[in-house]
């Protein structure tokens, strides 16, 4: 285990959670969902290089391909709402349909 | 190996997530984001994860670093201005490209090169992808495909 890589990515984690949590705009707050992800992807990369498992590779693999489609998703769905005509800020969307 | 390439990777990688927080323009938040990106990736390649660093690379800092700034820029109110006063100083975004390009630079010209076995790694993980897990793959792929779709 490589503590460095490990400590960069805990701490990578709870900036994105904060960014999360402290931000309103949508944007800033996809940002930080992207780092979370980005974390994850680093710890288990590391420990997928560290122990030589190929399975590891492959969920890496994947989980930056779903990743990919999220990340598409997710800013369709805010310009989405800026093209709505609403403010980019999370107290404007109360309603699921209005 | 290069010690200095993780130690600095990881201290870098940390400091810009930490003023991606605090970031009041979106575009500051983006650049610090690429920053953190291209630190990950030196992280994994000082791992002996070269593939997973340049994949990481590709997607994160090439697709998708991209459709974030293209959806700021559109997403932008008029008269906004793209740098305010309380944007990154010049000199982090400076920092943010230039010890990226050290380390890729010490890597590549093998001052900090992993000493994992070169190709044998990439070439099992190939036949994973190709072999059981294809299903998995091309799951994957039509998930690509169907977001696409979507956006359209």
């Amino acid at each position: 285990m490589n503590p460095l890589v490990w400590s960069a990515s805990a701490t990578l984690f709870l900036f994105g959670l904060a960014a999360l949590i402290l931000r309103r705009e949508l944007l800033a707050m996809f940002l930080g969902l992207e780092l979370m992800v980005l974390a994850a992807v680093l710890a288990l990369g590391e420990t997928a290089a560290r122990l030589g498992d190929s399975e590891g590779f492959v969920a890496v693999l994947l989980i930056l391909a779903i990743a990919a489609a999220e990340a598409v998703v997710g800013l369709t769905l805010i310009l989405r709402v800026h093209w709505s005509g609403r403010p980019p800020e999370t107290e404007a969307l109360r309603e699921l349909k209005g | 190996m290069a010690a200095w390439i993780i130690p600095l990777a990881a201290l870098a990688a940390a400091v810009f997530a930490a003023l991606m927080i605090f970031q009041r323009t979106l575009y500051g938040a983006a650049i610090c984001f690429l920053a953190v990106i291209l630190q990950a990736a030196a992280l994994l390649f000082g791992c002996g994860a070269k593939l997973l660093a340049l994949l990481l690379v590709l997607i994160y800092a090439g697709a998708m670093a991209v459709l974030i700034v293209v959806s700021i820029q559109t997403a932008q109110r008029p008269g906004t201005p793209i740098w305010s006063r309380s944007g990154l100083p010049r000199s982090l975004v400076l920092a943010g490209f230039l010890i990226p390009l050290a380390e890729a630079a010490a890597l590549l010209l093998g001052l900090g090169a992993p000493q994992s076995a070169a190709g044998a790694g990439d070439l099992m993980l190939g036949r994973m992808l190709f072999g059981p897990y294809a299903i998995a793959s091309e799951a994957v792929a039509l998930l690509i495909l169907f977001a696409a779709l979507a956006v359209i």
